[in-house]
């Protein structure tokens, strides 16, 4: 790869959207070391940067700035549909979680490098997105990773936050060196880093190395289990969420694990179509999806504390999505990417709420949330419309998206539909721990009446994040098209790459 | 010259040593260096596969540049993690770190 050649086809928006918030971060590390450090400023900087970069994103969408083109040749970065979606997912994310945290900062010190790494941690996320060079998605990966470790452990004296902080480190560490390893594997049957030149026919003279091909496959499917807390790969999710910051398990729920299946889509729908590594890695998914939803749902019925609720659910919802990788059709990526795009609103609304009720009743315990539905009058609501949501009820956005998961995997070629059925039952039994939380906000008696406090941050978040829920369950036609238009491109670009490969039985 | 399956077997006994690391003991420090010999494993497959199959492009040198750069980052937000714990809790071992239960 000539280096000159190394940003071709890199347009000016990812560009300009990472440069706008890199600049908004250093902002903010300068203002605070000028002495600045008032959070509401490093709020105001950062949530701009995050709205210009989604205008920026959405523009180019919906078309004002030119027309979305496929990969171009041996670029790092790519500019196709399925960046644009996750971008818009990741910067929605951080835009909710940039707002809450103005105020649940209010006791901790040293806010503004708070709001340099939520900035960071977005760069890498967005970066991760746009990467197709297996070199650029390694380092955006740990672009996104080595300050979700800060930000997790960032109450320093909490004991709690730095138990989750350390757990979190070395599984996550453990996971880049496992996908490191799976990468040199796949270098070392190519020869070539780049996703779309290994499809080429000149770099697939290599094949027929079946077991390096296996080998890469398993610690690639590793490395990504364990980011998209897939089940056998999950034990420290519950750890990690419970102890983080409760803003920062929001963004590491919904932001960074949401991002982490754009490459996941790139590597296995387009990598591992490649001659050398014709596996059957759909059966494995399938697998995967199925573990994660019964275990992530089940695991939730027992337990007490509402954070450990939703990290199980979050669990549950990973597998959700990885039903629409196992089916392996257009239809079934558009149902993932859409169910994404509805599980980052829904999961983040219900941490943020979340993370408002417990930071005012002090305990993340269920009795805690006792009567809450009479002492507050915005989080309560969000909350309940989240886990709705979550739950797969009617008008709201993720009964559309299950609904297209669910009818992806009977339409699948794979005859995937005991996959649908596990999927539904499994909808039927996460019902029961999110109403059992309604349930303690508004039928038992509280503890005591007194108001509790609600910021205009959370409050902001909270509403739009509700109106985001409310507004895609009503009509989502449009949200629908969007996954549909991206998951069509993708593969039309698969197609039309892998028509010229040798066929290898 | 040494032939190139000796790297590659260096390398997958790396791997084994950093992954048998991973899973005997529970002390933080210990699973970060065993998560550095497994990350300097795949180094060693990039940079020995960059030279004796493709050696005028240099994707795998570069590649084992960043990951190097990368795990040293790493190591300096990891360290400070866990210097943090052992100040709070006087002890790394992960599996006596049990604040956070069901």
């Amino acid at each position: 790869m000539a280096f000159p050649a190394f940003f071709s086809g890199f347009e000016a928006v990812p560009l300009l959207v990472t440069m706008i918030m890199a600049v908004a971060a250093f902002v903010i590390i300068l203002l605070s070391s000028l002495g600045l450090r008032a959070r509401t400023v490093s709020t105001g900087i950062s949530v701009a940067a995050f709205v210009i970069s989604l205008a920026l994103l959405l523009g180019k969408v919906l078309g004002y700035l030119g027309p979305i083109l496929g990969p171009q040749g041996n670029s790092v970065f790519a500019q196709d549909w399925i960046s644009y979606l996750f971008g818009v997912a990741i910067l929605i994310v951080s835009i909710l979680v940039a707002l809450s945290s103005e105020d649940f900062l209010a006791n901790i010190p040293n806010a503004s490098s708070f709001f340099a790494l939520l900035i960071f941690t977005t760069i890498g996320s967005v970066l991760l997105v746009f990467s197709t060079d297996l070199l650029m998605i390694f380092v955006a990966w740990e672009l996104m990773s080595i300050p979700s470790y800060v930000l997790t452990g960032f109450k320093k004296k909490d004991q709690e936050s730095n138990e989750a902080a350390v757990k979190y480190f070395l599984i996550s560490a453990f996971a880049s060196a496992v996908l490191l390893y799976g990468i040199s594997l796949i270098y070392v049957i190519t020869g070539t880093t780049n996703i779309y030149q290994i499809l080429s026919p000149a770099s697939s003279s290599a094949s027929g190395i079946t077991p390096i091909a296996v080998l890469a496959l398993s610690f690639v499917i590793a490395g990504f289990g364990i980011k998209l807390s897939a089940v056998p790969f999950h034990m420290w999710i519950p750890d990690a969420y419970q102890g983080a910051p409760t803003v920062v398990s929001a963004l590491l729920s919904a932001g960074t694990k949401g991002a982490t299946f754009a490459p996941a889509a790139r590597i296995f729908f387009v990598l591992f179509a490649g001659s050398a590594f014709q596996t059957d890695w759909s059966t494995a998914f399938a697998v995967l999806a199925l573990l994660s939803m019964t275990v992530g749902n089940f695991a939730a019925l027992t337990q007490r504390s509402v954070t450990r609720i939703l990290a199980y659910s979050s669990i549950g919802h990973g597998g959700y999505i990885l039903i629409g990788f196992a089916a392996g059709t257009a239809y079934g990526l558009t149902a993932s990417f859409f169910h994404i795009l509805n599980y980052a609103t829904m999961q983040t609304c219900a941490f943020l709420a979340a993370a408002l009720i417990i930071r005012e009743v002090g305990k993340d315990d269920l009795l805690a949330f006792d009567g809450v539905g009479r002492r507050m009058r915005i989080a309560p609501i969000a909350l309940t419309l989240s886990l709705l949501a979550l739950g797969g009820f009617p008008p709201l956005n993720g009964f559309w998206s299950k609904v297209f998961l669910f009818y992806s995997a009977i339409g699948s070629p794979l005859n995937l539909g005991w996959l649908a059925i596990a999927g539904i039952i499994n909808s039927f039994v996460s019902i029961a721990f999110y109403l059992r939380i309604v349930k303690h906000m508004y039928v038992d008696q509280p503890q005591s009446f007194s108001k509790l406090f609600e910021s205009n941050g959370f409050r902001v978040a909270l509403i739009i994040a509700s109106l985001i829920i409310v507004g895609t369950g009503v009509y989502p036609g449009p949200v629908i098209q969007f996954a549909s238009t991206t998951a069509t491109s993708f593969f039309s670009q698969i197609s039309s790459a892998s028509h010229v490969l040798p066929a290898i039985p | 010259m040494i032939p190139l399956l000796d790297y590659i077997v260096l390398s997958a006994i790396l791997f084994g040593i950093g992954v048998y690391g991973l899973v005997s003991k529970g002390n933080a420090l210990r699973l970060f260096f065993a998560i550095e010999i497994v990350i300097n494993a795949a180094n060693i497959n990039l940079v020995s596969f960059n030279r004796y199959i493709s050696a005028s492009t240099p994707q795998g040198q570069t590649f084992a540049l960043f990951s190097i750069a990368i795990a040293a980052a790493e190591a300096a937000v990891g360290l400070a993690i866990i210097i943090v714990t052992f100040r709070l809790n006087k002890e790394v071992n992960v599996f006596k770190l049990r604040k956070l239960k069901s």
